[in-house]
């Protein structure tokens, strides 16, 4: 285990510091803010990374650590809502078109997981806006909260910030909050919804071609007992890691739709800070997101491992 | 667990209750097209800071009255000006009192001193405080206040006077301008003392209707009222500016109710606006024009012959019906008709496509030439949508061989462009802050606007500033609107930017919202706003 852990950490290790070598890299070549030997540079720049200094940004005038502390828990907010609701989504959903194999029913769920993988994510949130908010006045437009109540930042997400504040609105706030939140996370769930389908489709199925799947039904167990205990139990294992990846895909899709729904997070600061050339606010923001994405996806695959211990073997057994 | 979906979805939908009610009822969202670049007006000539600042944290020695559009008192009581228009003094108001912030506690009501500090920073170069936060006063470098001013004096705890090099007929009301702000001298020293001066400008102090609780930038800014304002009380307990660059995303927010007010609306959306019983569309008439400045220092611009060709070949009526829908009216001089200074005999001359090709090749130029064109991107008060302006103007150069290449720039990285001055052309232009005409004028054409920016053209024309500087001094308004005639005629011979549109001043509310006032100069005023 303890080789598996250390072979995921420094595939971390060296993909980071490769990343943050084509960050100074660019920097050097067509910014020319580098300054004399580029390997001097380079570990001056890495110092700076580690003490925490990512520069100042040339739009405010503050350090660009503060503002990634103050944007990333917005847009971490969203990615988890997002997942959460692709989970409870797409498990089910997932399991029925398994179950329903060939079916009109499987036939229905893959297409629409088809539908879903190719809207562009600006074009379904406007129509949802236009639907929820325009038309029915249910929702609101855009933003993480009304900006009627003051709310000081504890976490930066606003969901538990709303329920952690003394405000004398506290239970309006919080529940505004979560208004707010409803439609960007439905429109950020649509993609990684379609992939926990189709994955946990396809890993449900492989699994109840076993042999034990058949043992317990011929003992006579329900088919819905069967599926639920035994065939997700050993589907997920195999779902967990490329579901792991779906973070990378969630994340850029937030981009898009922190804009559409104006969420205050770090892909809105992104594209601000490219309009304003703010060369600092660019390069922190980037590492910033890869490297989340990356320590996300290693992450979830140790999780993945520690959790279910059949798959390292698996890994031990294709890596010789 | 159909429960608890039925109870999470009522929650969810639920309108607000009783005290939700009263906070919505006491607080105004202002949903505004742009972020302040500054909280101190002193600094800048942006709409947006105007909006976000003038009027909502600060206050003037005077105010202009909106309706007879004479000055009127505000901090001064009163004031005289000595018989040879040399000497102003200004009585102060007792008992003013500034903000109490989380960052600093006046010990003492307004003074002489916060008058003195506020003028003294501006044209004193040797001033501690003259070049924090920039050092750039665009508004009172361009109309050279720092040579019309000599002295700024104290001369008892409330009365100041301001000793002048020169009359000048417009010196009062430019003290009544957005840009007029007095503000703490006791916070600057204790700011400086701290190292921090810069601190003045980003954490201000006033004594205006609103305090400021918290900035979020680019996103919104929350004011609290200033419980102790000398006018009296303020209704609205909050004020919050949502800073929505887009007028489609504003417009929503005014129809789901998550904006009281929306600035600007496009003309494109006057319809929807009109069609919803529960909002209201105010309107007036505009002190504002947009034009295209050309660089006159940079060839071929700096040959009359081409900012003629290039006048001639415009259409300003097009630009007004697809960027304006027909709010508003093509210019026919730098002045806006309802300007008590206009040319009324001045036209513009009609699009001839000939013509601009014979002026053309007079130049040397009859193959055309390529060139860029700087827009501002969203949307500025005099014109709603300058990237289509710079697509239409783009198309009708394209015909006698010109090549426009079109940069469209956030605010901040124009301003930066046009002090560099080397810009071909920028599509640009300006809101009056006075009804007086000088502000136009010189704000846009005067050899002292070219260092802040201002003055996109980079013109300076011995004989249109002895226009100005004569009308300064002239001893009444007739002698005056004469000189202003004449520096018109200049303009239209000269030709260094050619005037495009007028455009209405206006403003979407809900129908809840009351006491607003739509001014036809200057930022907006929320002080007497309330809600029902």
């Amino acid at each position: 285990m303890l080789i598996y852990l250390l072979r995921r950490f420094n595939l971390l290790l060296s993909t980071l510091l490769l990343l943050t070598l084509l960050a100074y890299g660019l920097e050097f070549r067509l910014l020319q803010q580098g300054e004399g030997d580029f390997w001097h540079g380079y570990w001056r720049f890495l110092q700076d990374l580690l003490a925490g200094n990512f520069g100042i940004s040339s739009a405010t005038g503050l350090p660009v650590l503060g503002a990634l502390g103050q944007y990333f828990p917005a847009t971490l907010e969203l990615c988890l809502a997002a997942f959460v609701i692709s989970l409870l989504v797409g498990v089910p959903v997932g399991t029925l078109a398994a179950v329903r194999q060939g079916r009109w029913q499987d036939t229905l769920i893959l297409t629409g997981t088809l539908v879903g993988y190719s809207v562009p994510v600006f074009w379904l949130g406007l129509l949802l806006v236009m639907l929820f908010s325009l038309h029915l006045g249910w929702l609101p437009v855009s933003g993480q909260l009304s900006l009627l109540y003051d709310i000081t930042p504890v976490t930066g997400i606003m969901t538990i910030d709303t329920l952690l504040t003394d405000h004398p609105h506290q239970w309006e706030s919080f529940i505004d909050a979560l208004r707010h939140l409803v439609l960007p996370a439905l429109v950020l769930a649509i993609v990684p919804t379609t992939e926990v389908i189709r994955q946990i489709r396809s890993a449900l199925l492989e699994v109840l071609k076993q042999n034990y799947i058949r043992a317990a039904l011929t003992k006579g167990f329900s088919e819905t007992h069967v599926v639920l205990r035994h065939g997700l139990r050993n589907a997920f294992p195999m779902a967990i890691p490329t579901l792991g990846l779906q973070f990378g895909t969630v994340l850029t899709s937030a981009m898009m739709t922190e804009i559409v729904f104006d969420w205050p997070g770090l892909g809105r600061w992104l594209v601000t800070s490219i309009a304003l050339q703010d060369y600092a606010a660019i390069k922190g923001g980037t590492l910033a997101i890869a490297t989340f994405t990356m320590v996300a996806s290693v992450g979830m695959d140790i999780l993945s491992t520690l959790i279910y211990p059949s798959r390292r073997k698996a890994i031990y057994a294709s890596q010789g | 667990m159909r429960f608890w979906l039925c109870w999470l979805t009522a929650l969810l939908l639920a309108g607000c209750d009783g005290s939700d009610r009263q906070l919505a009822k006491e607080s105004l969202l202002y949903c505004a097209e742009g972020a302040p670049l500054t909280f101190n007006p002193q600094l800048a000539a942006s709409t947006q800071t105007l909006d976000a600042t003038a009027h909502q944290l600060y206050d003037r020695l005077l105010d202009i009255n909106p309706d007879t559009l004479q000055p009127e008192p505000a901090l001064a009581l009163s004031w005289r000006r000595s018989d040879d228009g040399l000497r102003y003094r200004f009585t102060l108001r007792p008992g003013v009192q500034f903000h109490h912030t989380d960052w600093f506690t006046p010990t003492r009501p307004l003074n002489a001193d916060d008058v003195v500090f506020s003028y003294q920073r501006l044209i004193d170069k040797t001033h501690p405080y003259h070049g924090v936060s920039g050092g750039h006063y665009p508004f009172f470098d361009s109309i050279g206040l720092s040579t019309l001013i000599t002295e700024v004096k104290a001369l008892g705890p409330r009365e100041v006077e301001f000793v002048l090099s020169r009359p000048d007929a417009t010196f009062i009301t430019n003290l009544a301008t957005d840009y007029g702000v007095i503000l703490s001298a006791e916070y600057a020293a204790r700011l400086l003392a701290a190292g921090t001066p810069e601190r003045l400008d980003q954490q201000p102090v006033g004594t205006g209707p609103f305090l400021l609780a918290q900035y979020r930038i680019d996103d919104f800014i929350r004011y609290y009222r200033h419980p102790g304002y000398w006018r009296g009380e303020v209704q609205l307990a909050q004020l919050v500016f949502d800073i929505t660059p887009k007028s489609s995303k504003r417009l929503a927010k005014l129809l789901t109710g998550e904006c009281d007010v929306m600035a600007h609306p496009g003309a494109s959306q006057m319809a929807v606006i009109k069609s919803h019983p529960e909002l209201v569309l105010d309107q007036a008439t505009g002190m504002n024009i947009s034009v295209l400045a050309l660089n006159t220092t940079k060839a071929p611009f700096d040959d009359v012959r081409v900012r003629r060709a290039l006048a001639l070949a415009l259409s300003r009526d097009d630009i007004l019906q697809a960027v304006y829908f027909g709010i508003g009216y093509s210019a026919e001089s730098v002045l806006p008709p309802v300007s008590w200074g206009y040319h009324p005999n001045l036209v513009m001359p009609l699009p001839d496509t000939d013509r601009a090709r014979w002026l053309l090749a007079q130049a040397g130029l009859e193959n055309g030439f390529a060139m860029t064109l700087l827009v501002p991107s969203g949307a500025r008060s005099y014109n709603p949508d300058s990237l289509k302006t710079g697509q239409l103007i783009q198309r009708r150069l394209g015909e006698l061989g010109i090549r426009v290449r079109l940069q469209s720039l956030e605010e901040q990285i124009l301003r930066r462009e046009l002090m560099a001055g080397q810009q071909d052309a920028v599509l640009t232009g300006w809101s009056a802050d006075t009804p007086d005409p000088d502000n136009m004028l010189h704000n846009l054409l005067s050899c002292q606007a070219i260092a802040t920016g201002t003055n996109a053209t980079r013109w300076c024309h011995p004989l249109f500033e002895q226009q100005l500087a004569a009308a300064l001094t002239a001893p009444n308004l007739s002698e005056r609107i004469g000189y202003y005639h004449r520096a018109q005629e200049i303009v239209q011979l000269d030709m260094p930017l050619i005037p495009l549109n007028h455009t209405l001043k206006q403003q979407a509310h809900r129908q809840t919202v009351n006491g607003l006032q739509l001014r036809p100069y200057g930022g907006v005023a929320l002080r007497q706003a309330w809600k029902e």
